[in-house]
């Protein structure tokens, strides 16, 4: 129950900005901290530095695409420009809602961008791990698999049998060993 | 107005049933006696009864009881911007619907959102928004829905709608600068005018109007409301001291007005304190 | 109507407004040129068009129908009462934002602003339930809105005169909610509503008779007692008056506070997403208030005078020139 003693509401006053550091969940204004969401307050203490106040979420909202931030999607769509998929995981939250993104194709890898063909790296109903790499346009996140961890990491072959990558760029069906094209995560 | 062809109308016009009253049976009138329910003082608010977490499928959800004036509220998001043809924005938007319930009002309520129910959800998200920290939701949206089931009394009505909101949006985990509280105050005249002589139909044009100094009715209910000569919605940031929005409506002198801001904003402070305990009870019960 | 500020334009005016200068050489509390002119439109009852030296032109017409009485089922009440409905149009000329669907929001909000202000009923926010019942002896004045609804009812119970109110924003220049109020004053103003005769028949029963005589017509009562609402916007920590499109943007948030001559409130609304702090919002209020009452009268000596000077034209034989939509 010592949690409880701790717990703070938005716009409860938390301390002065010379005394902590604000961390998620607080914010300052005008000299002092304050809470900006209902949970518990955590003072965590730094080496040389002002100790961070944080305020832990106790209904966490729903997790939302932020730059730099690597998350997990479905392929809907293909063309020969972009991959468009459904970001469903941000980090190791699920979101709520599915938000748009788009793979184009100078992003599916960092090396000879030129020779990428999109229905060469993904196939509707795949599912990739990628990172945002910025907010986009009015409707869809900007997401990128240039890098060796990302890429898809499960699809289902044309037979359909699960897929089971067999080097960066290739895939093999479990049932008719028959080999479809992709661009594959490292597995982790 | 605007109905919706695959749905089964209402009657057209509805009539309220006859209430056969005991022969003695006074209506309330604020001349005679203080408030409409008379154990309150006329700066007393009705206690109020505040629960987050009734709506499963949102994010946050709360419901609101303050006697017959009875709103839930859940909120959504932030999700994806459905609206085609809006463009990109680096704020989020808040999206704020109320709804009354056919069945909330003296009168049948359309099924409809009608003028006056679009206007209230553009007011409420004028109010709500200043305490949204919508910078950190870049092209999303948070969509808040509240339903009247019940009113009494239309000033307390938007007031609790506020209300109920903020405290949804803060069980959501949405940050937010701080809480949102609303209060609704009447102006009645607490006596009879001098011009009784003159007949109802011969108002006075001049001058007479302000010759009674109306009486402020904090959190007025509907019988109340019957009387009232003006009437002030207030949401007000407890923390922050700001006053997030402001409707009036009714004549009134500018010191009544100035009074009726000063016990809004000391009644906020209370229903923030209602606010507070109702949130950390949400934590409480997942702690136990 | 821009719809988007760049960053240095808003410092650019933040600035300024700290300085109490304007990007058009006005102060804070300084007003444009008003440019009214009534009776412009020979079909309606009445009629005022109102334009801002900035660009802002609202025409509001006043058209007077006879309908049924509207009885709240509940209460009796407006048994013996006129209407007003009001309506607040902007024209796609006006911006390209309004094309299509793009004004709804603006219109409604303009619209219900408007009904609120205006309408005799005190409880007009409780719309659903009830209004003042008049047998209880409750205070009958003429509401926030001035006009004396029971002058409008013909026979009670029946027939009564229903004004219909509508403006049409045709240029935008900012401060639009301030102009289509002095309009609609102004249109309030030049309304004349023909006389009628009401016999008994008997057995009660009435009939009445519309008198076609356009010498012999009625104003509305109470139209001195209408209000007028004067817009303040609050940028950063100061607040000015009649705010120009781009000042609008800059706007944290604005309150609309509505006035009588008398100096009474009969109205006040927030708008836009911003806060106040509760001694800003008085201190504004009270600036409103005052405003609002010197606009009154210089607003009421130019309708006069117009009106006074048409009489004498008529009286003379001369043509009542209006400016019209010519005009400059």
């Amino acid at each position: 129950m010592t949690s409880v003693a701790n717990a703070v509401v938005p716009g409860q006053r938390l301390g002065h900005v010379q005394e902590y550091s604000a961390g998620p969940g607080t914010y300052s204004h005008q000299d002092f901290l304050y809470a900006s969401v209902v949970g518990i307050k955590k003072i965590i203490e730094a080496q040389g530095e002002l100790p961070t106040l944080t305020v832990q979420r106790e209904n966490s909202q729903s997790a939302m695409p932020e730059i730099d931030a690597i998350v997990t999607c479905k392929v809907v769509r293909v063309n020969p420009r972009f991959a468009a998929v459904n970001i469903m995981v941000v980090g190791e939250t699920p979101c709520k809602d599915d938000f748009q993104g788009i793979i184009r194709v100078q992003d599916v890898r960092a090396t000879e961008k030129d020779k990428v063909k999109i229905y060469n790296s993904f196939r509707p109903g795949d599912i990739v791990r990628a990172q945002v790499i910025s907010l986009g346009d009015a409707r869809s996140y900007y997401l990128s698999t240039a890098s060796n961890e990302l890429g898809v990491i499960f699809g289902t072959s044309v037979a359909g049998g699960s897929l089971v990558p067999i080097s960066w760029q290739e895939m093999q069906c479990t049932k008719t060993k028959a080999i479809e094209l992709r661009k594959c995560a490292k597995p982790m | 107005m605007a109905t919706d062809r695959k749905r089964v109308a209402g009657p057209e016009s509805s009539v309220a049933p006859l209430v056969e009253y005991p022969i003695d049976h006074q209506p309330w009138t604020p001349f005679t006696e203080k408030r409409h329910d008379s154990h309150r003082q006329p700066e007393d608010l009705r206690p109020i009864y505040l629960k987050t977490g009734l709506i499963s499928e949102a994010n946050g959800s709360a419901y609101i009881e303050l006697e017959k004036t009875k709103l839930t509220c859940g909120v959504y998001g932030p999700r994806p911007v459905k609206r085609a043809g809006q463009g990109f924005s680096d704020r989020g938007t808040l999206n704020c619907e109320i709804k009354f319930a056919t069945f909330s009002c003296v009168k049948r309520r359309g099924t409809m959102r009608d003028a006056q129910e679009k206007e209230l959800s553009q007011i409420l998200s004028q109010g709500l928004t200043p305490a949204v920290r919508l910078e950190l939701f870049p092209k999303s949206n948070v969509d808040i829905y509240i339903t009247v089931l019940e009113s009494d009394g239309w000033g307390s009505c938007i007031a609790a709608a506020f209300t109920v909101a903020s405290v949804a949006l803060a069980h959501a985990g949405i940050e937010m600068l701080d809480l949102v509280a609303g209060c609704s105050a009447s102006y009645i005249p607490t006596s009879i005018p001098s011009t009784s002589s003159s007949t109802t139909s011969e108002a006075p044009s001049e001058g007479a109007t302000g010759s009674i100094t109306p009486q402020i009715f904090m959190d007025a209910d509907l019988e109340e409301e019957k009387f009232q000569q003006g009437s002030i919605v207030l949401a007000y940031m407890p923390s922050l001291n700001q006053t997030t929005h402001v409707l009036q409506s009714g004549k009134a002198e500018g010191a009544i007005i100035s009074q009726s801001v000063e016990h809004c904003v000391e009644a906020c402070n209370k229903i923030f304190a209602v606010m507070n305990h109702a949130l950390l009870e949400s934590i409480d019960q997942k702690t136990v | 109507m821009p719809s988007l500020i760049s960053p240095s334009e808003r410092d650019y005016i933040l600035k300024g407004i700290e300085c109490n200068i304007r990007a058009d050489g006005r102060q804070r509390p300084d007003y444009r040129e008003v440019i009214l002119e009534t009776g412009v439109i020979s079909q309606t009852s009445g009629s005022a068009r109102v334009r801002l030296a900035g660009g802002t032109d609202v025409l509001v017409s006043v058209k007077a129908d006879i309908g049924p009485v509207l009885v709240d089922p509940e209460t009796g009440e407006g048994a013996d009462k006129g209407q007003i409905i009001c309506n607040v149009e902007c024209a796609p000329s006006a911006s390209q934002q309004f094309e299509g669907r793009g004004a709804d929001e603006l219109n409604n909000e303009l619209t219900q602003m408007m009904t609120r202000f205006l309408s005799h009923n005190t409880t007009t926010l409780s719309t659903p339930s009830s209004t003042t019942p008049s047998s209880t002896g409750a205070p009958n004045n003429n509401g926030a809105g001035g006009i004396n609804l029971s002058k409008l009812c013909i026979i009670p119970g029946e027939q009564c005169w229903i004004l219909y109110v509508d403006a049409l924003v045709l240029d935008y220049g900012g401060n639009l909610v301030d102009a289509v109020f002095m309009g609609t004053r102004a249109a309030i103003f030049d309304t004349r509503i023909p006389k009628t005769e009401v016999q008994d028949l008997g057995d009660g029963n009435f009939d009445f008779e519309v008198l076609d005589d356009a010498e012999d017509t009625e104003v509305v009562e109470g139209r001195e007692d209408m209000p007028i609402c004067i817009t303040l916007n609050k940028i950063g920590a100061r607040h000015i008056v009649d705010a120009s499109p781009l000042e609008e943007l800059c706007t944290e948030a604005k309150l609309v506070v509505a006035v009588n001559r008398s100096g009474e409130l009969c109205g006040l609304q927030k708008g836009q997403d911003g806060g106040i702090e509760p001694s800003l919002l008085l201190e504004m209020i009270q600036f409103g208030k005052t405003l609002g009452q010197t606009l009154i009268k210089q607003l009421d000596a130019k309708i006069k005078a117009e009106a006074e000077a048409d009489t004498i034209k008529r009286q003379n034989g001369q043509p009542v020139v209006k400016l019209g939509f010519f005009a400059q």
